[in-house]
């Protein structure tokens, strides 16, 4: 199922934020024309408002053969001034259960962490971030989370509680959810 | 019970039951006693006291959800994370200290330890909530609303808690014991010392939120902004940007250094009155070992860092054949014609693959912006890869490191092939047809995106550069998937079987005749069908390491036959 978003297509916005770091701009303008030129399937995302390149929505489809089948998840992806050498963060507008989000709806994954602190040696340096991910990737990347989630690293206990014990429990409760997302 | 839904209630119907229950002991042994000893005497026994000391943890933790609601709102996930995490620690080590003193200071130990614990607590949410506070910057972000936001009264109300704790506990307190030790002082002697070490905590916050207000004003400067209003040049944008407050990164580990300089101080003054005993010592220990990692750290980021722009070779034309002339971190062209010479080819940027770079265009670019290229054959402008470098001393691509242990940078040979030039050239034998394209003269250097590829069963596409410099080959592989390779370090050439994918492995050459070395791999495709894929590499004359390297990111496994 491919989704369409309806994102105005105007390239260059007229008024860039002066104050916001100009490398972090171009390069998310970069990303934005790409992803607009060429987007990977189950995949829709732009910034929210022209004026402000550094929050962007996104539409997420849950991939195949995965309880989140059928699913087109809402994610909300906020950029450091400091991009691409510090990660975005990546937010589920609403939540999904899923051992990896947080019940917040903030996404727990080792790509999105900064690479200089590693305060709980939870993940290798080379598991963190780095410039050369971009948001195609951390979106596939959330893509291939949502169909294998790793509880070893869980952000919601519930949920990896359940994914554990009680698959069939888990994938009924995540069909509801996007039943009552999608309206029903 | 079915009342009963949510936590909310649960506690408020367990709140209710304690005072309750409180007031009723009180009453009931109030009624019992004739004198007010005999009162206490019967609060302290029995069911009573059970009752007493639920009473007062209760009101405790009571106060202090209050208290962290009143001064941080509700908690991010993650310092609620950080708080549990840390909190066991401290209550062991409370519990430590307090089984060294005699029980006729319950009541001093008591108070410091709450105290103690809650200023603890609050330093660590403090320091996560600066972190908060610089994630909310954005473009309506004034600096008045930084100085005047909740962070800032927290600030101010932490400094006045903590010139009141230290000044009570080593100033006051301290000064007449310091000389006549005895079991007395010894417990405020050591929570003078846990006061001060949240003195130094906050100090640390204090210099961060600084150092961050101050780049924050420093982006804001009106030369800044003025700047870039004005700027419509491109180079000149960027020598500008490169003025942008670039050290923060450094200050940041310098503050840190600092602070941990303090500590060691800390537990060294510790250990004077204490005569050195070892149990002491253990913190000093530690901390003396974090200070010298931190210092030596400190020290090879910045000598790196400072000599970034002579150790790192400049590109070369040559380099950018094969190349899509991408810089992967702002993903702008590598290099980049000059105006003039874009008007004069006629091409916009659409087509810039089509344009073959001449050292010229990139001796045309400005010092800050020309690319440079590391040792692993990756290339970005050199304000880019500057900017990197203060976060992490890696290849922001394959995530090698940039320099080695002793901070030299292995070399990458800018080679000039002879007139004849050998050509590296790849076979498999089987069955998959290899696109052996011309292989370019300069590919005689690890280039990840060279042309020369041959596709593999599971269709993944493997690029294969032949090189001349220290590690000689490297095979690396792009997959689709969003991971970067994860590559050990490749400096000890000894040979190194990767077992998992991406992983980076280095592999000896077997057969050394004079038309090549020739290797052979076995390699799984997804439908685990063994193919054997041989490969020759046709060497330079100035190639003498036996192994080569093969990054096996899109073969499940690669193994060697011996």
């Amino acid at each position: 199922m491919r989704t369409s978003l309806n994102v105005k297509t105007k390239e260059e916005p007229n008024t860039f934020n002066n104050k916001m770091s100009k490398t972090a701009q171009r390069r998310l303008l970069k990303e934005y024309q790409q992803l607009m030129r060429d987007p990977p399937p189950g995949i829709v995302a732009g910034p929210k408002d022209e004026g402000n390149l550094f929050l962007w929505d996104c539409l997420i489809q849950g991939p195949t053969d995965t309880p989140y089948e059928g699913g087109v998840f809402n994610a909300q992806l906020e950029f450091p001034r400091d991009y691409p050498l510090s990660p975005p963060k990546l937010t589920f507008t609403p939540s999904i259960l899923h051992p990896n989000i947080y019940p917040n709806g903030e996404v727990c994954i080792s790509i999105l962490h900064a690479p200089g602190d590693d305060p709980n040696m939870y993940e290798l340096a080379e598991e963190r971030w780095s410039p050369v991910q971009s948001v195609e990737k951390i979106l596939l990347s959330v893509m291939s989370m949502l169909s294998e989630p790793n509880i070893e690293s869980g952000a919601n206990i519930d949920a990896c509680l359940l994914w554990r014990d009680n698959r069939p429990e888990f994938e009924r409760q995540v069909k509801l959810n996007i039943l009552k997302s999608l309206g029903f | 019970m079915p009342i009963l839904q949510t936590n909310r209630q649960k506690a408020t119907v367990f709140v209710i039951g304690v005072y309750v229950l409180t007031i009723y002991t009180l009453w009931n042994t109030f009624r019992q006693s004739h004198s007010f000893l005999q009162w206490s005497i019967k609060l302290n026994q029995g069911f009573s006291f059970i009752i007493i000391c639920a009473f007062t943890l209760m009101n405790f933790l009571l106060l202090w959800q209050g208290a962290t609601n009143l001064l941080f709102g509700e908690l991010r996930i993650i310092e609620q994370e950080h708080v549990f995490e840390r909190l066991p620690l401290i209550v062991i080590s409370i519990i430590m200290i307090t089984s060294s003193f005699s029980s006729d200071q319950i009541f001093n130990v008591l108070i410091f330890s709450t105290g103690f614990l809650v200023m603890q607590v609050f330093t660590w949410i403090l320091k996560d909530r600066l972190e908060g506070l610089l994630q909310t910057i954005n473009g309506e972000t004034t600096l008045t609303k930084l100085v005047f936001s909740n962070f800032i009264r927290n600030m101010i109300i932490f400094a006045i808690l903590n010139y009141f704790t230290t000044k009570h506990t080593f100033f006051d307190t301290l000064k007449p014991f310091y000389h006549d030790l005895n079991n007395t002082n010894i417990a405020l002697l050591i929570f003078g010392y846990n006061f001060t070490s949240i003195l130094i905590q906050y100090l640390n916050i204090l210099a961060h939120t600084i150092l961050n207000l101050y780049a924050f004003y420093y982006t804001q400067s009106p030369h800044r902004r003025n700047n870039q209003v004005n700027g419509d040049d491109d180079d000149d944008d960027d020598e500008e940007e490169e003025k942008d407050f670039e050290g923060k990164f450094i200050y940041e580990k310098c503050i840190n250094f600092t602070t941990k300089l303090l500590d060691v101080i800390l537990d060294f003054t510790l250990l004077i009155p204490f005569k050195f005993k070892t149990f002491y010592a253990k913190d000093l220990i530690w901390d003396l070992i974090l200070l010298i990692k931190m210092g030596v750290d400190l020290f090879k980021i910045w000598q790196n860092n400072k000599k970034l722009g002579d150790k790192l070779p400049d590109i070369i034309a040559d380099d950018l054949i094969g190349h899509d002339n991408i810089c992967i971190v702002c993903m702008d062209d590598l290099v980049d014609l000059s105006h003039e010479k874009k008007h004069e080819i006629g091409v916009d940027n659409d087509n810039s693959e089509e344009i073959i770079y001449t050292q010229d265009d990139i001796n045309a670019m400005s010092k800050h912006k020309r690319p440079k290229i590391l040792p692993c054959g990756h290339m970005l402008h050199f304000a880019c890869l500057k900017h990197w470098m203060e976060r992490s001393q890696t290849c922001p691509t394959c995530r090698l490191n940039v320099f080695d242990d002793k901070g030299n940078v292995k070399p990458v040979k800018h080679h000039h092939p002879p007139a004849g030039p050998h050509q590296p050239e790849t076979r498999s034998t089987r069955p998959t047809p290899t696109p052996t394209q011309p292989q370019s003269q300069d590919a005689s250097r690890p280039v990840s995106s060279d042309p020369n590829t041959f596709s593999s069963p599971d269709n993944s596409t493997t690029s294969l550069a032949t090189g001349s410099d220290a590690h000689t080959t490297t095979t690396s592989a792009r997959t689709g998937s969003s991971r970067a390779g994860q590559s050990p370090d490749l400096m000890g050439n000894k040979p190194y079987k990767p077992t998992r994918p991406g992983e980076w492995g280095t592999f000896a050459v077997q057969d050394q005749s004079s038309d090549g070395y020739t290797m052979t791999f076995q390699v799984k495709d997804g439908e685990s069908r063994t193919q054997n894929v041989e490969l020759v590499l046709t060497p330079n004359k100035d190639y003498d390491d036996p192994y080569i390297t093969i990054n096996n990111s899109c073969f499940e496994n690669v193994e060697f036959l011996d």
